[in-house]
């Protein structure tokens, strides 16, 4: 035999010695004896298998159906894996369409008295309900689930909506031993695919003949083995973004004897398809609506910057967001008149008013972080719409669904990486969503100690930018009372009182708020000597970062600076004997630094604490840096001034 | 008919705030401080015309006056297949009191009902779905609903959330003579309200509640809220008609009509058990490996219908299934032990960390929750037949301490559950640590834990993973700078008594601080009680400590070869009726130190003038948790 000879004997040996069974009801012993996965002896519950064959099929008079059949084997670890013994589907339904779940058959498996025993699920173990207008409930709950049981079930999905295919998800909460999955799709249409998440998917292709339909078949086929968990950290804006997964995406369809009809083969084609839709471009170019009140508006504002500021307030004040999401028009003139709209009927109403007013204005296409970050060119990518405008040649990034946001901030649900600016219907390109501004926490305290350890004072803090947004929105959300109560959390228990707000409303300016305080118990003493970190209550005393390491960047979200300022005049009859170092570090390419100055004159103490932050989102590669910055940042700011007695 | 037309007749009379009042600014400034919503008016007419049929007409106007108030315009009705909404509508009005939109019952949103925790019910709920074009705004919300079922009468409580003032309460019930109305008036002593009563029922109201912020420590609410709660001695439910005028036959009638005959079980299946339990002798040891059983074998589910609210589906269906809701897994239970000869009760209970007793005098429907009672030689066990992991007879903060109606064949009883207090609650901290001259410390902590100790913490850590258990305790110990967890372990044990021993070796290198003077580090890394109050200028609740604890802290500490201590401390000793502290620090050697602290805090219910004498308790007990000592060279 020669070596290649022998590998293959070797790989088919191999094969046979760890063959699983995969076919529907084939479940061994030894999958319902295995005590734990070898592999994650964390895992609670593991998929030993899951395959899905999406395919289409045309049912007469009805149509195109997208047909979905799933078949998974989950095996169960402990109590805590037992959330994996209920499934549960949202349904969708509009009109006279509704996806449908039929053929579900599922079975549990134990080891009873050393062999293996099988539950068949019943009727009992299934929920459907109608859960509301547009989603029917579909549940079912496995009968003799306990630890170390293996259940499996299949069934099969039907849906109307042939041009959406729901994401071919490969990793999961849980470990995945093998996945096999297939996408056939008709020749007629034309789709785009895309991969996401870290680990290596090599699809494999076919085309085949399906006699059904007489069209030409495009079959696509995964297989993944041995997938890791996907486990949840800290400073993710949304974990599915790193999630393995393939998504597809209708491109085109080229009817047997018809011309082809583009979607979206190209970032253009889909701003173009958006764009040319009845809910977008027409809705903005209305304006009879609006005219005579806009006049009012605009014969009060000279420049194009007084302008765009009037025309933003008015939209705010004049249409409230009903939080739903999406990238076409429900009807500008109802959501004018009604006071009510979706994010595209308030920012295609400001982009149609900014126009109006003869201002360089356009739509800007996004993904919100919970909609994820769009991979590739997909109409379903864009869940969310916002405007910008151009003035002397600076461009601002409006979004006029929330009362606090100002040009150029947007609110953090749409601060996803980059948008699709469409400048008209020939021209988009990319545009970044996260500004370049820091949003700004400036904070000055004036601090008397008391050799009792206790502290009085008063502080100003100064917000610009998206903390100015957020301390915005968190104020004015709720009564001064209740807002207080909450700082005083957010402050370490501080007593305040006094307290007073300056622009909570005036958006253009720096929001300031000032009050007094009062702490108990922040110095110690040792030995006739008084202990106390200088910067009190505003000292970052924990690691944000804990894990010792790291697979996916950091997002900030926004960059930004905190600026400490601290007076302390120290109690009679003490005098200071040590301080700390000042310091100054900072993170490799200009990433972010900090410094920490501390000067010492005639018994009053003055401290400047300044950590910046100069990138929204950063690398991962950069974690361990970044850790050991906090760490460093830490021990400064906790470390102790010490007072000694005279 | 003149009985028939008085609610109706009185009910019209109601609406006295005449629209032109809802101008926000003819709102009196005392309700609108620290409000985020203005409840100028809440109006329950609750008719009842016979043993099966009730009508609810409530009426709720709100002022909105924040973002945060808009969860207490509270407009939605619910129903299912035995409740009919019989109208609902709404009215929005801006701040100057213009009408500016109607809707109809067919624009409020229709919606399930059912919270998360259950997979499967039939209540649903139409509500408002309403974005304000501006604040302040004004709700109108009328609603009237019909149901079938008497057993459970809405309760009339007069004052609304934290942070929402009431201009008006109202609440009237009428019922025929015969059906038999009883009432229980709670906390309204301190209350200023009008009560009429006549032969057919009831009025009661109340007027200008300003809004009240929460306090640190304030009693559990709805122990000290003003409250009225109603009851039919002859009542219905779900089709099953009952009559109950004290527990003891409110107990009869549950025994009766929702649990007799549905402990069934299939002859393999007590077989099973009987061969389970074989080798026992004692009942304790058999009930407690037939919980073991119940434990390894279900799991819980809740799905609710119809009656299926209040009788468990029977023990032969949770055999089958080896799943239900704590009804059908306690009634499950109660049949396992049955077929060994152990009586055993199902109990209904109010569920929830803070403690709520069953009404002891006032029979009626109550309860969220049913766990197991077993009476053993005089000792009465209780099961929580919901949970795989709950130890054997452990109740833990979910249903401790607090009055349960228990379900006997021959009526209901009124029993206290197992109460844990004071030292019941422990944790001892045993640690061996060595602290070195860099600043850095290693060392191996142990901790015991007791009652809701156990509970509140060795239950949860030892079902982490490892990765979540280093969280755990980086979090637990975030007090000490890069900490590194090397190994960390857990052991329960659950007879003859329960407690949960966690065992960590650790070591942080950036522990003490190192000065020109020597080395300065907290001698109590892993047990500081540092907990204390929030100050009140003018604190207007009494305080109540619900279950009280006792922590102990005994540590060896090392020394870095060259360092010692000057002189130890003197030792802390403080008594008080909130609970006591002892703490002493010995010289052992010159390279030793043994720390020994104690810390008891007592369960109590205390006025509100006491408040700060129990903050300068425990701000004393943090300053000597927290002590740091000078090592010098």
């Amino acid at each position: 035999m020669n070596k290649k000879a022998i590998a293959a004997f070797l790989m088919l040996f191999v094969g046979i010695g760890t063959a699983q069974d995969y076919k529907f009801r084939k479940v061994s012993l030894d999958e319902v004896q295995e005590t734990v996965y070898d592999k994650d002896s964390t895992a609670n519950a593991v998929f030993l298998y899951k395959n899905r064959k999406s395919y289409y099929r045309i049912v007469s008079g009805v149509g195109i159906n997208l047909i979905t059949d799933v078949h998974e084997r989950v095996k169960i670890y402990n109590k805590s894996g037992m959330e994996y013994a209920t499934k549960e589907f949202s349904l969708y339904k509009d009109g006279g369409k509704r996806e449908s779940l039929t053929g579900l058959k599922a079975y549990t498996y134990n080891e009873e008295n050393g062999k293996l025993a099988e539950t068949k699920l019943g009727k009992d173990g299934i929920f459907k309900s109608e859960y509301s207008e547009n989603f029917n409930e579909f549940k079912f709950t496995m009968p003799q689930a306990k630890k170390g049981s293996v259940l499996e079930y299949k069934y099969t999905i039907t849906s109307p909506y042939y041009q959406y295919i729901d994401e071919f998800v490969f990793q999961e909460d849980i470990p995945t031993k093998r996945v096999d999955a297939s996408m056939s799709i008709y020749g007629i249409f034309g789709f785009g695919q895309i991969q996401k998440g870290f680990l290596p998917i090599n699809p494999r292709t076919e085309t085949l003949n399906d006699a059904a339909s007489g069209f030409k078949v495009v079959k696509n086929h995964y297989t993944m083995t041995d997938v890791p968990a996907l486990k949840k950290e800290n400073y993710v804006s949304n974990i599915d973004n790193f999630r393995s997964a393939v998504k597809f995406e209708l491109k085109s369809v080229s009817p047997p004897n018809g011309d082809t009809e583009n979607f979206a083969t190209t970032w253009e084609n889909v701003s173009k398809s958006i764009y040319k839709s009845k809910s977008f471009k027409i809705q903005m170019e209305q304006e009879g609506y609006y005219k005579d009140d806009l006049e009012v508006i605009l014969a009060e504002a000279p420049s194009e910057m007084d302008k765009m500021n009037a025309i933003f307030a008015f939209v705010k004040s004049k249409v409230k967001w009903n939080d739903k999401r999406g990238v076409y028009a429900k009807n500008l003139r109802k959501a004018y008149k009604d006071g009510v709209g979706n994010v595209a009927d308030i920012n295609l109403m400001l982009i149609s008013m900014l126009r109006y007013a003869k201002i360089d204005a356009s739509p800007v296409l996004v993904s919100t972080r919970q909609n994820g970050i769009p991979l590739f060119p997909t109409l379903q990518g864009f869940n969310y719409v916002v405007a910008a405008a151009k003035i002397n040649n600076n461009r601002y990034l409006l979004d006029a669904t929330s009362p606090y946001t100002t040009p150029g901030i947007l609110p953090v649900r749409a601060l996803n990486w980059q948008g699709r600016l469409i400048e008209n219907e020939e021209v988009s390109n990319f545009l970044p969503l996260v500004p370049k501004k820091q949003a700004l926490e400036n904070i000055t305290m004036n601090v008397t100690l008391s050799d009792d350890g206790t502290i009085e004072g008063k502080c100003r803090e100064v917000y610009t930018n998206h903390n100015a947004m957020i301390v915005r929105s968190n104020y004015n959300s709720t009564n001064e009372e209740e807002y207080i109560e909450k700082l005083t959390e957010r402050r370490d228990d501080l007593e305040i009182s006094n307290f007073n707000i300056s622009n909570n409303k005036e958006l253009g300016k720096s929001l300031m708020e000032t009050y007094e305080f009062y702490k108990e118990d922040v110095a110690e003493t040792i030995n006739d000597k008084l202990y106390f970190s200088p910067l009190f209550h505003m000292a970052v005393d924990e690691n944000p970062f804990k894990s010792e390491k790291r697979e996916y960047p950091i997002e900030f979200g926004y960059p930004w600076k905190d600026k400490f300022l601290v007076n302390v005049v120290i109690p009679d009859g003490y005098e200071i004997e040590s301080i700390p170092e000042p310091v100054s570090v900072s993170l490799p390419q200009d990433i972010g630094k900090f410094r920490y100055n501390i000067s010492n004159t005639g018994g009053m103490l003055r401290i400047s604490a300044e950590t910046s932050m100069n990138y929204p989102i950063i690398p991962a590669q950069f974690y361990p840096a970044l850790k050991q910055f906090y760490k460093n940042l830490v021990e400064k700011h906790t470390e102790r001034v010490v007072l000694k007695k005279i | 008919m003149p009985v028939r037309n008085f609610p109706s007749i009185f009910f019209l009379l109601i609406p006295f705030i005449c629209f032109s009042q809802f101008k926000v600014d003819d709102i009196p400034q005392e309700l609108k401080d620290g409000a985020n919503a203005i409840v100028l008016l809440d109006s329950i007419h609750v008719d009842i015309t016979s043993r099966k049929s009730m009508t609810l007409s409530k009426k709720r106007i709100v002022t909105v006056l924040k973002e945060d108030g808009n969860s207490s315009v509270k407009a939605g009705s619910s129903y299912d297949p035995s409740t009919k909404i019989k109208s609902l509508v709404a009215y929005i009005y801006d701040k100057n009191g213009n009408e500016i939109k109607r809707i109809k019952k067919n624009d409020f949103k229709d919606v399930s009902a059912v919270d998360g925790g259950t997979l499967y019910g039939d209540s649903r709920v139409k509500y408002l779905d309403y974005t304000p074009t501006s604040y302040p705004y004004t709700v109108v919300f009328n609603t009237i609903t019909q149901t079938s079922n008497t057993a459970f009468i809405p309760s009339w409580f007069p004052i609304d959330e934290y942070h929402i003032s009431v201009a008006k309460s109202i609440y009237t019930i009428n019922a025929p003579a015969d059906l038999k109305l009883r009432t229980k008036e709670k906390n309204l002593e301190a209350y200023e309200f009008d009560k009429n009563e006549n032969q057919l029922g009831y009025t009661f109201s109340m007027s200008n509640i300003k809004a009240e912020k929460g306090e640190q420590l304030s009693p559990a609410y709805y122990t000290i809220e003003p409250q009225v709660l109603f009851g039919l001695s002859n009542f219905h439910l779900e089709g099953v008609d009952g009559s109950a005028e004290d527990w003891k036959s409110m107990g009869n009638w549950q025994y009766q009509k929702l649990l007799l005959g549905r402990d069934f079980l299939p002859p393999e299946t007590i077989q099973t058990i009987t061969n389970l339990v074989k080798d026992e002798k004692d009942t304790k040891a058999k009930a407690r490996k037939i919980y073991k059983y119940v434990q390894d074998n279900t799991r819980y589910i809740s799905v609710q219908l119809g009656i299926g609210g209040w009788m468990p589906i029977t023990a032969k269906e949770v055999d089958n299934v080896k799943y239900g809701d704590c009804k059908g897994l306690t009634n499950y239970t109660k049949a396992l032990l049955k077929s060994q000869g152990i009586d055993a009760y199902y109990s209904v209970v109010y569920a929830g960390n803070r403690k709520k007793s069953m009404e002891s005098d006032f029979a009626s429907m109550q309860g969220n929750h049913v766990i197991l009672n077993v009476p053993i030689d005089g000792e009465d066990i209780w099961l929580e037949c919901t949970s795989q992991t709950t130890p054997f007879g452990f109740l833990g903060d979910f249903t401790d301490d607090r009055d349960v109606l228990v379900v006997k064949p021959e009526g209901g009883e009124i029993k206290r559950t197992a109460s844990y207090i004071d030292k019941d609650n422990s944790l001892k901290t045993t640690a061996n640590y060595k602290l070195n001259k860099n600043g850095s410390i290693e060392g191996r902590v142990t901790l015991v834990s007791k009652g809701m100790q156990y509970d509140n913490r060795y239950y949860r850590v030892s079902g982490l993973d490892d990765e979540k258990k280093e969280k755990y305790y980086k979090n637990y110990w975030s007090n000490i700078g890069n900490l590194k967890i090397k190994e960390a372990s857990s052991l329960g044990i659950s007879n003859p008594f329960i407690l949960g021993t966690e065992t960590i070796e650790l070591s942080a290198t950036s522990f003490a601080r190192i000065t020109d003077e020597g080395i300065i580090f907290q001698i109590n890394p892993f047990n500081a009680n540092t907990f204390v109050p929030d100050r009140y200028k003018n604190r207007k609740q009494p305080f109540e400590i619900a279950r009280g604890y006792e922590d102990t802290a005994e540590y060896t500490i090392a020394l870095p070869e060259g360092f010692s201590l000057e002189q130890a401390p003197t030792p802390v000793s403080l008594e008080t009726k909130y609970g006591s502290y002892q703490m002493t620090i010995e010289k052992k050697g010159e390279n030793k130190l043994s720390y020994k602290r104690t810390v008891l805090i007592k369960k109590g219910l205390y006025p509100k003038e006491e408040y700060n004498d129990y903050r300068n308790f425990r701000r004393k007990v943090a300053k000597n948790d927290k002590l740091k000592l000078l090592l010098k060279q």
